[in-house]
């Protein structure tokens, strides 16, 4: 064949030319690098989500990082041993670390504050507070660094612990100083400091120094103090005190401030004492004041405690509760703590048991202050007795260590324990003196100070003279799946609640970050859109594609269609200031209309049977605007009912009876059972009445125009009946004394679910319909003139040939309109209300996800808890559509495969 | 589908005698039954209620969007208690008032409410929502105006009340007071020297050496006589080129003095200005026309200089300052602040120098004047030499700055030292630059001072309105149709063309609809060729199989994809990873403000693009279905190789189809606002993304979309009363430019479908 010569006489290129095969295989592998990539690129958005999520569900880490002796411990342990507490060897009362975790200070029981360097363990300085007596008791207020400091002679001192941080110019610095690589520190000394310096990454010098200043005594006892407590709720500082004698004196100071040196001093205001009496022989050993200075708990080892109004101390103090900490009677309390807020404290026990508890206001409660201790959540117990706990001061985290030197770190909200970790085996060899509180044997030191330092990055513990530091980052402690998914005590309410809420006023208010109001809000939105949407949408394709003439359907379908590209915030725009005022003025009007409308359409129905067979075929070409017609009157028609449902079922006014003011539950159960009593009514009708007449009719009792009459007559006797049922079965429920308000009515607000659902309506009505429409029309022809020719009529045709065979593909329709209504964000944004309750009530608003991202998340900070639980958010909408959408895909694909076949 | 009659029609079974079978076709009951009418009625009120919706809110938006522009007229409402509500009724609406209701009226109105209730328990009446603007004075924009409030024959639509839109505190009703315009003398050079000769030794009266001060004074009082003779010489001819004319007053200001009317009396011999006044509303007006075209015409030339001339200055300061950030940065140094600090000094002794060589330069005049040894001139020399002395110790103060700088940079690498002479040589020029661009905006600002138009609000106050100020005025209720046409469009124009004010709600929205032209076509840019690409491989390369068809699902799916998740995805991805590795790698002088690292028009493009990739995958792979095999299997016939065959055969064919797939992104991109709030659409965005300035496209900006201007005038807005029209007419206009993209996409689409006929579903 080759070798033959070409007709043309021309010989020609018979291999392909290399420009051509080269073009072809660039091609090739630009578009499928192109192709798959582009794919790939879109595949990252799922991806790139899960990748911000999953943090959100890491384990908090707590990693140890050294050990130190801390011969300061054990040189005053041994020094001092005499004048400290019997039972304790070590004689530190109150530890502290900067915020850089570069200097610590310890306070012991002879006032003297010893700074060492939390790095090796080597005490810095050492400061005397000169205090007259041996201390008894010290109490901090949580995100301030003043402590207060009692001693044996009864009096207290408010000492600041503050770290002063100064920037050395860098030609005053030491050699030394000046070869530190950037963020590396060391000890130094100028003339008349010793502290850290540290060289920041600005070639800075930083150069921090403990700082104490003690104020002036105020006399509590003359008995040694034995308890002490503070809380500063905002100008105000509380002080209550219990001697060694069981007195207990509380103080309320208010702040002055000099306006000429510009110090600010305490002033005492009010005051109230009481004496305590023993209980089975000893004292209460907690005293506990709220942050909000309104609570004082007093509480005994066995876990009684007698709590204390005293917000106004005039009246004295008189106990408004007590409450057993510890109903199983085997175990003492051993600590018990304020979380951040001063809100809601710990209670651990000796068995290791660990509780929250906080007050919450109770209408019921037989306190006269209508307030209550509760115990919201328990925590993963220790395992042995709790011996140290410390609040971390920016969060909700708590640490406790236990005689088996073992570190627990949990969050309080969640009830979820973060980490738990035993000192190093290295730290329990080389502890030296065996504990009395060591009850298995082992050889195991209890921890008996612990810190969670200031940035809640790191934690410090001693245990014996031994000093362990750990690195600490707890991730995201407020987000676990039970915190997201299911209701959480949180601090101040009565009971468990899925609540979002993911910024407060202040700090000491925790983030909430329930997302199930948030699905709610979307289920609500698409609930009710669907509702409205939905069949207006599927029937319309019906008529659409069934009834139309096709002139008018190219007109149709694509005026349908246009309304697929309105941008959501023109609907949402639309609904918030147009439709939300509108239909404020006019609800009872639209409710009418909700029913008269379908009624009218029927009774046009009736009374174009009426029309004479010639006519009617004639007609029929117009038959939309007659129907169309339909909708004008049946307006008027229920602007007259209007006031009718206003007076009947809402007793006069909408408002005040949605708000459960006037009237009873009868109106509204009325209009919820009417849809139903007129579907029932309408399957009563094409069971029993249809083939009743229609055997009369055979019988020739009845005429064709009598017959219809008839039928007329039995669709208005039918429509009253159905009024006439759902008020019985109304009157009957609001007999049994059920109220719909509250389930499915409740107050009206303007931006509310009835609104959003009716304007999503027009945002999913042209997708569904489009679908549909296209679904229905893909039904063969040859099925419908064979259902036709066999002499079915039309309606008959649709409903039992086309509709059956498009099922799948209506399904599909209905899908991706659902898909569409979850994920929709500016209609419900703007028309939603944005209050995220879980509330079932028509009239009230909802915030769904999509909007929630939209609000919160320009706010939000980068890489947050907050921030990465929005992102959840968006994955849930993402995985949520993806399934919806896959299932409306895979059917329509199957869909398409059968009518193929048909 | 296309017989109307129902195919069943059967004779009408009224003959008694008819076979059982045939009865049985025939009966009445079931042919009415079967014909379902009753369900066929609902679904069609289905589908007439979708049409009667869609319909109606599109005339809606279209109603409320073009009525809002036209002039209406200002109506005058005299109340019961005397007070006076004048403005544009904006709309009227039914209200009931029930006897219970009246006790939240104001007591005022609450006897006449009841008087006009008289027996009747409630009244459904109509009340006006009327703006009365003039915020300045009443503190609101709008209010409510109940029938029983107005004195009886007390609703008038006063002649000459005009309607005035303004630049700030937006609308402003009343008439023509006073039309004013102000000229002042220009003192001749003889004058001029006398007075600076006066005015420098006035200032400087400390500084006149003891042993001078007697001779200086008696020589200064000679100066004045001389003075006052010029002035009263020069005022009363400049008082006679502006002789008093039909209808106009003439006003004199004297030197310091408030304006008097003019005439024989009041001449005086210093005459600072000369006033012409029209107090006829007519005249007045006619004078504002004619007026107040060139002022706005100077008011526009100062905003571009501000603008323009104002922000390149800015931006090559603002460079320069980011070349020494960086140095500050590499080397640890500190630069900027210093250089402030000797910018500070140089501006300082500029001011003096500048008022110095005033000086020096009347010196001279004056000693030709008076010759040099007159003790005014020795007098002058002296204060002249210690200024010289101030001056010159602050330039010092400035070069030592200055030197200082220069030996902190000489130690490090040359390119740093450059970095520092290029600063101050740009600070230097940016300073030459502002003083002339300021001498000009000065100058335009004089100019238009010259005009004021004095109105009488309702309530009987005189306002002075600077006439640049004023956007538009017209008297409301004199004007023709024709007038109201004018008004109209110019209204329209100032919408599409203009910047926005008053916080959005008045003024354009320009930058809006440049925002999102900039925007759709960046995205399409970034969409058109990978969605081909994408579709190519998917119609073309891929081999069919599960793996294709679950990346067809997913496709699919992607478009049903919630746009929300884009924008976070955007955010979190574009913004806070690509926007801030860009940021640290090239940006890292602007730290820790992000340049890239934030929402901006590429982010909000790209976030878009991959929104609206399914779109164009899906119609792009239509496109390539329809285009019939046997064309493809023609072109390998003759030889060609595949890619020669797509290129050649299938993507010509395929090209409506893909445009289809372009426009309809656009459309869905240009009305997308949920991803934009994340990723870059804000309120207000004073620079346009693409602009005069290079590097001219500025993706990093952040930008006004007309979507995000509906949510938020409509949603954020202070006053959403006044907010709505403006919505109204950006909606409308949003829909309009929707609307044409998507009715294009819609023809091209019908055009392909024409041409290749393949059943769609």
């Amino acid at each position: 064949m080759t070798d033959q010569k070409p007709f043309t006489g021309r010989s020609r290129q018979r291999r392909t030319r290399w420009a051509v095969a080269l073009g072809d295989t660039v091609s090739r592998v630009l578009i499928t690098v192109g192709g798959i990539g582009t794919i790939v690129a879109v595949s990252t958005v799922f991806v790139f989500l899960l990748w911000v999520v999953i943090p959100l569900f890491l384990p908090a880490h707590l990693g140890f990082i050294r050990e130190v002796p801390g011969a300061w411990i054990a040189n005053n342990g041994t020094e001092d041993a005499a004048g400290a507490t019997e039972t304790d060897a070590n004689p530190v009362l109150e530890f502290g670390v900067d915020e850089f975790q570069t200097t610590g200070w310890v306070l012991d029981a002879r006032g003297v504050v010893t700074s060492f360097e939390v790095k090796t363990g080597q005490s810095l300085t050492e400061q005397d507070l000169e205090l007259e007596s041996p201390l008894t008791a010290v109490t901090s207020v949580p995100g301030f660094s003043v402590h207060y400091l009692a001693g044996e002679d009864g009096k207290v001192r408010e000492a600041d612990f503050g770290f002063a941080t100064d920037f050395l110019p860098s030609d005053d610095v030491s050699d030394e100083a000046r070869a530190l690589a950037p963020e590396q520190m060391m000890l130094y000394e100028t003339e008349d400091d010793v502290g850290m310096l540290q060289k920041t990454t600005q070639g800075q010098y930083r150069f921090q120094t403990l700082n104490v200043e003690v104020g002036e005594a105020m006399e509590f006892f003359t008995a040694p103090v034995r308890l002490l407590t503070a809380s500063m709720p905002g100008n105000e500082l509380i002080l209550a005190a219990m001697s060694a004698e069981g007195e207990l004196t509380v103080r309320r100071h208010a702040k002055r401030e000099n306006l000429l040196t510009g110090t600010t001093s305490w002033e005492e205001s009010d005051s109230a004492t009481l004496t305590i009496e023993k209980r089975n022989g000893s004292l209460p050993k907690h005293l506990l004041a709220t942050g909000a200075g309104d609570q004082l708990f007093v509480i005994w080892e066995d876990g009684l405690l007698r709590r204390f109004n005293i917000r106004r101390l005039a009246k004295g103090l008189v106990a408004a509760e007590e409450i057993d900490l510890l109903p199983a009677a085997e175990a003492h309390l051993s600590h018990v703590g304020f979380i951040l807020g001063q809100n809601t404290f710990i209670a651990a026990d000796t068995q290791g048991e660990l509780r929250s508890w906080f007050s919450v206001r109770d209408a019921q409660a037989a306190t006269p202050d209508k307030t209550t201790l509760v115990s919201a959540q328990t925590y993963p117990p220790t395992g042995s007795p709790v011996t140290a706990f410390s609040a971390s001061s920016r969060s909700r985290i708590f640490a406790v260590g236990s005689d088996d030197s073992r570190i627990s770190i949990y969050q309080a909200t969640t009830g979820s324990r973060l980490a738990s970790k035993l000192l190093s085996a290295d730290s329990v060899k080389k502890s030296t003196a065996p504990t009395s509180g060591a009850s298995n044997g082992e050889k195991r030191q209890p921890i008996t100070h612990l810190l969670l330092t200031p940035k809640d990055d790191g934690l410090i513990s001693i245990a014996g003279d031994r000093f362990v530091q750990f690195a600490f980052d707890p991730r995201h402690p407020e987000a676990t799946f039970t915190s997201i998914f299911r209701p959480l005590w949180y601090e101040s309410y009565p009971e468990e609640e899925h609540v979002w809420q993911s910024s407060g006023a202040n700090q000491d208010l925790e983030p909430k970050f329930g997302l199930m109001p948030l699905i709610f809000g979307s289920l609500k939105a698409t609930l009710y859109s669907m509702l409205i949407g939905a069949p207006l949408a599927l029937l319309a394709a019906i008529y659409t594609s069934e009834f139309l003439t096709p002139s008018l359907r190219v007109k149709v379908k694509p005026t349908i269609e246009l309304m697929a590209s309105l941008p959501s915030v023109v609907l949402g725009f639309l609904a918030a200031l147009v439709f939300a005022p509108f239909v404020e003025e006019v609800i009872s009007t639209i409710i009418a209309g909700a029913f008269c409308l379908p009624i009218c359409m029927l009774a046009g129905a009736f009374l174009w049977q009426l029309i004479p067979e010639p006519w009617s075929v004639i007609l029929a070409r117009w038959r939309l605007a007659f129907i169309a017609l339909c909708i004008p009157i049946g307006m008027s028609v229920s602007t007259l009912l209007g006031p009718v449902v206003d007076n009947v079922v809402f007793a006069g006014d909408m408002h005040r009876w949605l708000d459960g003011q006037i009237g009873t539950g009868t109106g509204g159960w009325f209009l919820l059972f009417l849809p139903l009593s007129f579907i029932g009514m309408g399957v009563i009708s094409s069971r029993w009445i249809n083939p009743w007449m229609r055997e009369r009719s055979h019988r020739r009792l009845w005429s064709g125009k009598r017959f219809i009459v008839i039928d007329g007559v039995k669709f208005a006797l039918l429509g009253v009946v159905s009024l006439l049922a759902s008020w019985l079965i109304a009157l009957g429920l609001n007999a049994f004394g059920l109220d719909p308000r509250g389930i499915f009515f409740g107050t009206y607000v303007q931006r509310n679910a009835l609104v959003v659902g009716f304007v999503m309506g027009f945002a999913i009505i042209p997708i569904i319909y489009t679908i549909a429409d296209d679904a229905l029309a893909a039904v063969p022809e040859h099925l419908r003139s064979a259902s036709l020719g066999a002499g079915a009529t039309q309606w008959q045709t649709a409903v039992r040939i086309v509709v059956p065979a498009a099922t799948s593909g209506l399904f599909s329709a209905l899908m991706i309109g659902l898909g569409r209504a979850v994920g929709e964000t500016m209609i419900v944004l703007m028309a939603g209300g944005n209050t995220p309750v879980m509330d079932w009530n028509v009239f009230n608003g909802f915030r769904t996800l999509s909007a929630n991202i939209a609000v919160e998340l320009p706010e939000a900070v980068r890489n947050s808890t907050h921030y990465r639980m929005l992102f959840l958010a968006a994955l849930s909408l993402f995985i949520l559509t993806f399934i919806v959408n896959t299932i409306a895909e895979l059917v329509r694909i199957r869909f398409r495969r059968r009518i193929v076949e048909l | 589908m296309t017989a109307l009659v129902p195919p069943n029609t059967e004779k009408p079974a009224t003959t008694p005698a008819a076979s059982r079978k045939s009865r049985r076709r025939g009966s009445p009951a079931a042919n009415i039954i079967a014909r379902g009418e009753p369900m066929v009625w609902l679904t069609g009120g289905a589908l007439a209620l979708c049409m009667v919706m869609i319909i109606g809110l599109l005339v809606l938006v279209l109603i409320q969007g073009s009525t809002t522009f036209w002039p209406t007229p200002v109506i005058r409402a005299h109340l019961q208690d005397d007070s006076i509500r004048q403005g544009e009724v904006v709309r009227r609406e039914t209200f009931e008032l029930t006897r219970a209701m009246t006790k939240n009226l104001p007591a005022e109105s609450q006897q006449a409410a009841l008087t006009w209730m008289g027996d009747r328990e409630t009244i459904v009446a109509e009340r006006m929502l009327v703006r009365v603007g003039n915020f300045e004075l009443t503190n609101t924009h709008y209010e409510y105006v109940y029938p029983f409030e107005i004195q009886p024959d007390g609703l008038t639509y006063p002649e000459w009340a005009m309607t005035i839109e303004r630049m700030e505190w937006g609308r402003f009703f009343g008439t023509p007071a006073q039309f004013i315009v102000k000229h002042t003398r220009v003192l001749p050079q003889s004058e001029q020297e006398l007075k600076a000769l006066l005015e420098f030794f006035e200032t400087n009266a400390d500084r006149i050496p003891a042993e001078y001060q007697q001779a200086v004074q008696s020589a200064l009082s000679k100066v004045d006589e001389e003075y006052r003779r010029i002035r009263q010489k020069n005022s009363a001819a400049f008082l006679k080129k502006y002789p008093p004319a039909e209808g106009m007053q003439i006003f004199v200001v004297n030197d310091g003095g408030d304006p008097v009317e003019s005439s024989a009396e009041t001449a005086t011999d210093a005459v600072g200005e000369v006033w012409h006044v029209w107090s006829d509303p007519s005249r007045a007006f006619a004078a504002y026309e004619v007026y107040h075209n060139d002022v706005r015409e100077r008011r526009t030339e100062i905003n571009s200089l501000e603008k323009h001339e104002l922000g390149e200055i800015n931006s090559r300061i603002e460079e320069g300052r980011l070349a020494l950030r960086q140095i500050e940065m590499a080397h640890r140094v500190n630069l900027i602040s210093p250089i402030d600090e000797a910018e500070f000094a140089r501006l300082e002794w500029s001011g003096e120098n500048e008022r110095l060589a005033n000086a020096q330069a009347a010196l001279s005049q004056w000693t030709g004047r008076f010759g040099d040894a007159s003790p005014l001139v020795v007098a002058a020399n002296r204060i002249l030499a210690e200024l010289n002395e101030d001056a010159a110790s602050r330039h010092a103060a400035w070069e030592n700055l200055q030197n200082e700088l220069r030996e902190q940079v000489n130690a490090l690498p040359p390119a740093a030292s450059k970095a520092l002479e290029s600063m101050l040589k740009i600070q230097e020029a940016s300073n030459y630059d502002t003083q002339r661009v300021m001498t000009q905006i000065d100058e335009l600002r004089q100019e238009n001072d010259r005009y004021e138009f004095r109105l009488q609000t309702a309530q009987g106050a005189e306002v002075a309105l600077p006439l640049a100020e004023i956007v538009r005025a017209f008297p409301a209720n004199k004007i023709g149709y024709f007038d109201r046409v004018r008004i109209y469009v110019s209204r329209w124009e100032e919408f599409l063309l203009d910047d926005p004010r008053e916080s959005n709600s008045e003024g354009g929205v320009f930058p809006a609809i440049w925002g999102t032209m900039v925007m759709t076509v960046l995205m399409s840019l970034a969409v058109v060729p990978f969605g081909v690409l994408s579709a190519l491989y998917l119609r073309e390369y891929a081999k069919k199989g599960l793996v294709l068809s679950a990346i067809r699902i997913s496709i699919n799916n992607l478009a049903g994809v919630p746009s929300i998740v884009f924008g976070v995805f955007g955010l979190g991805f574009f913004c806070y990873i690509i926007g801030a590795s860009i940021d640290e790698l090239f940006f890292s002088a602007k730290l820790p403000n992000p340049t890239f690292g934030k929402g901006g028009l590429i982010w909000a493009s790209f976030t878009l693009a991959l929104l609206t990739l399914p779109v164009v995958i899906v119609a792009t792979e239509e496109a390539l279905a329809a285009v019939p095999n046997s064309m493809r299997e023609g072109s390998y016939a003759c030889g060609a190789s595949k890619w020669q065959t797509i290129r050649r055969i299938v993507l010509p064919r395929a090209l409506p189809g893909i445009m289809t797939g372009a426009i309809l992104a656009m459309a869905r991109g240009a009305g997308e606002v949920a991803p934009l709030m994340l990723v870059g659409a804000v309120k207000l965005a004073p620079e346009l993304p693409v602009d005069h300035l290079y590097p001219f496209f500025h993706g990093e900006r952040s930008f006004m979309h007309l979507g995000f201007h509906i949510y938020d005038l409509g949603f954020q807005s202070q006053n959403s009363e006044a907010a709505k029209p403006m919505v109204f007419t950006t909606t409308l206009l949003l829909i309009v430019m929707i609307t044409l993209l998507n009715v294009s996409a819609i023809w091209l689409r019908g055009r392909l479908r024409n041409r290749f006929r393949v059943s769609q579903f």
